[in-house]
């Protein structure tokens, strides 16, 4: 029987090999004939294209450097995208199981739709048809210091002005210092069964100081510079470019559906005998959600949403389809502009292998940290 | 009242119910007036030939309308015949028919070119007469293919039952087979580019003995159908006219002798619009299916080398983006291929759904596999039953089972990712409407056109979800673990 197993294995291993040397040949011919090779120095040539968006970059450049900007432009997508999605996720979740039959019914629509429809359908409808369709410069609509067109989103910039890294300092030690006292606070009123209000002490120290160091230091730490029109442009402020706004809207709306259901499955999963007995024992709601409902909820939520994280992740790629210049659609243009498929293709699927295990290490550590011991 | 505590039980709610209200409000005054009456609709009504078909002939759309009225008597039967009570021979009737249907689905969409009798009688002699010119026009394959399934027939035949006239007509069927490809088996065959020389029948002869063997063995344990050897009766003449057109349906160029073109053919690259999106989601979903399950079966191995080719595969199809997958498809796959061999953009789009898609399936069944508990394994391996038969009949029914509304979840993410190929450049329905905004008289309808594909989405996508969860409750699926 052994032996069988044995024998089994080396023959999967012979076919195996058989066929990846099959392929291998075939590749090292094709290659041949197209003129290209294997090696990876072809990076190092000189792009020839510049990158709108993302850290800047020359037409001197080479692919190297223009695949950094598309990784860069990649990852801000994600962490943006990954902290608003959770926001609005969490509040459209909540919304779902809140006894308000409007809100309840205008969130489940939401959720359907954008759940039952393409992603790369709802990115061409929200940058073809909704963000390329708002008005010119000339006529932009401007909500106080926002302005919003069909060149892009205009926010306002803050300035660093004198003694800022000082300001910088004194908010970093007041937060090291709130999150100290807080503790020792904590352990004291545990010990001593006094109420000493770490909770109190933390927040005042946390914004006090910083509050108090603004108005003390000589000049403001920081300025807010608004976006002014001059000319056929705009100047000050930060610019997010329509692909940006474009993508990231996208993202987000597509994966706070996903988490919106998973966060409301969580929620009505903790047995409503929970809330009812921490009711009976005097918490009021606030304490309830705080100490009974979301630990248990959130064991149930992080699985699933550590999941749509991932495909958030993956989905950014489908930025191509708008213009955006992420990884994948640099990695696109060094592909066409060198024809080197094979080194770009696994270079690309390393880096995206790369983001998810980074995600998923992050998640399943937080899961970890508030798994119930035991169980 | 309901109001009373549905909507203003608080003060917050109250305060919810208001915004509500006026967020309503405010997209009904910005949407409405423009959907009623500035939107152009016409652009959907008319350019319908391309989105629905692409580059289909419109002429020859009927035979889209036949195959969809196909689909839905197969349907309707479906239905019918799962109401009624235990093994009907009704489902047999229908299960037959759906196992037949991409078949006959696929040559309706295709084109159909069969043999005349002139046809058949000039093909057939060049097998018995002038063997050489096969190879030449490519056209070896139908040998080896026929020696296949007749072997297989004859096999399931010899395995079927004991009596001698069978086994006979078994043997008579095997021989006749040869003796039609002997003289293309004699020729010398070059294996591979600088492979040595061997004549065809090195390899056909195997072949008809591989057919024989999985026949006999098929055959044995069809034995207690009674159906199989009536069927048995259909079976020799339908494969006896299978074979055939399969030997003779190549064009040697002279008009007299060339096969008839019973329908047009329109080739796959034509194909686009809805008919592209409802072809990928479909192959994709079929060809997953028996992928996945070997790679879920493959990942719990216990056979080390199967196990991690398992894992590797699936983690890293799983970890990057779908695009990439199609993206390689459309430009690797052509250079680790020889290159006399050409796939077509939607056959490589195809290949690569599918391995996506089954990477997931993998996942998906893995999860049903462990719920079957392991005393199932154990008594069926105690009846005698080998690893073969224990997971084909005792496991996987169990498991599959289990994970049903997983595996139409990802039917239904299957459906919404065929709009990726529009990325690389086919012809769905959202690569037409693309197109169709580009063109300059109809340069404006950006939004009625990525509505029109939203609506489509969005009906097929909740109409297949509805169904799964109505197919979940009346399987009682999440009751019986």
């Amino acid at each position: 029987m052994r032996f069988l197993q044995v024998g089994a294995q080396v023959v999967f291993v012979v076919l195996l090999a058989l066929a990846g040397s099959w392929l291998g040949s075939n590749l090292l011919q094709a290659l041949d004939a197209l003129g290209l090779n294997l090696g990876l120095g072809f990076f190092k040539q000189t792009a020839g294209f510049v990158i709108g968006q993302g850290p800047p970059m020359e037409r001197s450049d080479t692919f190297l450097r223009a695949y950094v900007v598309g990784v860069a432009n990649t990852l801000s997508v994600i962490s943006l995208g990954l902290a608003l999605a959770t926001i609005l996720g969490i509040l459209a979740g909540v919304s779902l199981v809140s006894p308000n039959w409007l809100l309840r019914s205008i969130v489940r629509i939401y959720v359907e739709v954008v759940r039952n429809t393409p992603l790369l359908v709802q990115l061409f409808f929200l940058y073809f048809a909704v963000i390329l369709q708002l008005p010119s410069l000339k006529d932009r609509i401007t909500l106080g210091p926002v302005v919003l067109s069909q060149r892009g989103l205009y926010l306002p910039r803050a300035i660093p002005g004198q003694h800022q890294l000082v300001w910088l300092g004194l908010t970093v030690g007041a937060i090291i210092a709130a999150t100290v006292v807080y503790s020792l606070r904590l352990r004291r009123r545990i010990r001593t069964g006094e109420e000493t209000r770490p909770g109190l002490w933390a927040t005042t120290i946390l914004v006090g100081v910083p509050l108090l160091g603004w108005f003390a230091l000589p000049g403001d730490p920081y300025t807010l510079q608004a976006p002014q029109l001059e000319g056929l442009r705009m100047v000050g402020g930060t610019r997010l470019t329509p692909e940006f706004a474009g993508i990231l809207l996208g993202l987000v709306i597509y994966t706070a559906a996903f988490i919106a259901d998973i966060v409301r499955a969580g929620l009505l999963a903790v047995a409503h005998g929970q809330r009812e007995a921490a009711r009976s024992l005097g918490l009021h709601e606030l304490q309830v959600l705080r100490f009974v409902v979301l630990p248990q909820a959130l064991r149930l939520i992080i699985p699933p949403t550590t999941n749509q994280f991932l495909n958030l992740a993956k989905n950014s790629s489908l930025a191509i389809g708008i213009g955006f210049p992420d990884l994948y659609a640099v990695s696109h243009i060094i592909f066409s502009q060198s024809g080197q498929a094979v080194q770009v293709i696994a270079l690309v699927m390393a880096t995206y292998l790369s983001i998810s295990l980074l995600i998923s290490f992050v998640m399943n550590a937080l899961n970890a940290r508030l798994r119930i011991p035991g169980r | 009242m309901w109001a009373r505590q549905n909507l203003f039980g608080s003060w917050l709610n109250t305060l919810l119910t208001a915004l509500s209200v006026g967020l309503v409000y405010l997209v009904a005054r910005g949407s409405l007036p423009w959907l009623l009456s500035e939107a152009k609709w016409a652009v959907i009504g008319r350019n319908f030939g391309v989105i629905g078909w692409g580059r289909y002939p419109n002429d020859q759309a009927w035979r889209l309308g036949i195959g969809l009225a196909l689909l839905l008597i197969l349907g309707v039967f479906s239905w019918w015949a799962w109401r009624l009570p235990g093994q009907s021979p009704a489902r047999r009737f229908v299960s037959v028919g759906w196992l037949v249907s991409p078949v006959i689905l696929f040559l309706l969409l295709r084109g159909l070119t069969l043999p005349t009798p002139v046809t058949i009688s000039n093909n057939l002699g060049y097998y018995l007469f002038r063997p050489e010119v096969l190879p030449l026009l490519e056209e070896d394959w139908r040998a080896i293919a026929s020696l296949l399934i007749v072997g297989l027939l004859a096999g399931i035949t010899w395995g079927l039952s004991p009596r001698r006239a069978n086994r006979i007509l078994a043997i008579v069927a095997c021989l006749a087979i040869l003796g039609l490809c002997l003289p293309l088996g004699l020729q010398a065959q070059q294996l591979g580019d600088q492979g040595l020389r061997v004549p065809r029948l090195v390899i056909m002869i195997p072949i008809l003995g591989l057919g024989l063997l999985f026949g006999r063995s098929a055959g044995g344990s069809l034995v207690t159908l009674r159906a199989a050897r009536c069927a048995l009766l259909v079976a020799w003449p339908g494969t006896a006219a299978i074979v055939m057109v399969i030997l003779t349906s190549f064009d040697v160029g002279v008009e007299r002798v060339a096969p008839a073109e019973v329908l047009l053919k329109v080739e796959p690259p034509l194909w686009g619009g809805i008919l592209l999106t409802l072809v990928l989601s479909t192959v994709s979903i079929l060809f997953s299916f028996p992928i996945g399950v070997l790679l879920a079966l493959g990942r719990r191995s216990r056979l080390p080398v199967v196990k991690a080719v398992s894992v590797l595969f699936i983690e890293i199809v799983r970890g990057v983006p779908l695009i990439t997958i199609l993206f390689m498809a459309q430009v690797m796959l052509p250079l680790f291929l020889p290159l006399e061999w050409t796939f077509d953009r939607v056959i490589r789009a195809m290949a690569g759904m599918t391995f996506f898609t089954a990477a997931y399936l993998a996942e998906i069944v893995r999860g049903g596999l462990q719920i079957v508990p392991h005393e199932q394994v154990e008594a069926a391996r105690s009846l005698g039953l080998s690893e073969l038969f224990v997971t084909g009949l005792v496991v996987l029914p169990q498991a599959l089972r289990a994970v049903i509304p997983a595996i139409m979840g990802q039917f239904v993410s299957v459906f919404k990712d065929t709009s990726l190929v529009a990325i690389v450049g086919l012809l769905d329905l959202l690569g037409i409407l693309q197109s169709i905004i580009k063109q300059r008289e109809f340069l404006g309808t950006v939004r009625e056109v990525y509505l029109f594909a939203g609506l489509f989405y969005f009906i097929i996508s909740y109409g297949m979800s509805h169904a799964s969860r109505r197919l979940e409750a009346s399987l009682g699926v999440s009751d019986r673990f």
